[in-house]
């Protein structure tokens, strides 16, 4: 029974000398309670003591911030790269129209082209065709490896 | 309506007139400018914290830039609910542990780090020699990077970002009680560092 009382006062201490470091008390009863512990245990009062030590030495120690001009091009970067990404995206989606279109005038003008065997017309139309569907095939494929791969976000 | 018309005309009234919510309210509708703001907010806070992880100037400059990215693709998808620094600090942490996984390296010593970028407050009169002043400033920085990455974490938010429990319990989704418990035992292996683990 004592040494759970004393696992509890132990952790109830820790909490406070935590608050205590950090200037975090809610209320007066519990700088109080803070100073009975310390008042009481000489092992809660050194322990108490060298964190106060390491505060400070944190305290003392900054990071230093970049300079102004770092911080202009720093906004500037991240707005150029957000509008860059839009810009890819149009661009994408224009080559992906072209494409389409061209692609479908080719097959326009190879069916209406009188001087082409049908045979080979079957043939250009199977290889582009079949040459279509692997493609779309493997980018499926590669969608969905990438949805559910747990480590997508690790950067290779 | 009020928010429709200011997105239209692309103006964005001055920033002590917006608060988060209404900023953000923007972002989500696409407007750039107002993402600036926000950008400008919490750019400092954001290589603060990326340096503590990743110890390295240009590499935190770098990370904290690829997050606020990272967060503009997908701020369509963000919850107003909640802070924006909370939902950007989720994208930055997994961002720095990334690459330090990939580069394979936790730990830069100090005098890699530099004093450009730690200073130490010279006020001190307790220090009169400036050698110990280094020498201490080494075996913190040294100590800091030698805890694991969860405990790490909170020592660079409360002591190097100044935040509250509560705003640590919030960015780490974490309840205030875990968050001083934590912190007790971050400073307890800092302790047992220093002391060359005579305790």
């Amino acid at each position: 029974m004592n040494a759970m009382q004393n696992k509890i006062s132990k952790e109830r201490f820790n909490i406070l000398c935590m608050k205590a470091l950090d200037n975090e008390f809610n209320s007066d009863n519990e700088i109080l309670e803070f100073q009975e512990y310390i008042k009481k245990i000489p092992e809660f009062k050194i322990e108490y003591e060298e964190f106060k030590r390491i505060k400070e030495l944190t305290k003392k120690m900054n990071l230093r911030s970049p300079n102004d001009d770092i911080w202009k091009v720093y906004r500037m970067k991240i707005m150029n790269r957000i509008e860059r990404s839009i810009a890819w995206i149009i661009f994408l989606a224009g080559c992906a129209i072209i494409l389409a279109f061209g692609g479908y005038k080719a097959i326009e003008a190879l069916l209406n082209n009188t001087r082409i065997d049908l045979i080979l017309k079957i043939g250009i139309i199977a290889t582009l065709s079949g040459g279509l569907f692997l493609l779309l095939s493997v980018i499926k494929e590669k969608i969905t490896l990438w949805k559910s791969d747990p480590y997508k976000g690790i950067e290779k | 309506m009020i928010i429709t018309q200011v997105v239209k005309d692309e103006f964005i009234p001055s920033k002590s007139t917006l608060d988060e919510i209404e900023i953000l309210k923007l972002c989500i509708q696409g407007n750039k400018r107002a993402y600036d703001i926000i950008v400008k907010r919490y750019m400092k806070r954001a290589y603060f914290v990326a340096f503590g992880f990743v110890s390295d100037k240009d590499a935190a400059l770098d990370l904290s830039q690829d997050a606020f990215i990272r967060a503009y693709r997908s701020i369509k998808k963000f919850d107003l609910r909640i802070k924006f620094f909370t939902y950007y600090y989720q994208i930055l942490k997994n961002l720095c542990f990334n690459f330090l996984r990939d580069k394979k390296k936790h730990t830069r010593a100090f005098s890699e780090v530099g004093e450009e970028i730690i200073e130490m407050i010279s006020d001190d009169e307790s220090y009169s020699n400036k050698y110990e002043k280094i020498e201490l400033k080494e075996k913190l920085w040294k100590a800091i990077n030698e805890l694991d990455d969860i405990h790490r974490e909170i020592i660079i938010l409360k002591e190097f970002n100044g935040l509250s429990y509560s705003e640590i319990a919030e960015l780490l989704n974490i309840p205030i009680g875990t968050v001083m418990s934590r912190l007790y035992h971050s400073r307890m292996l800092l302790r047992k560092i220093l002391t060359g683990g005579k305790l």
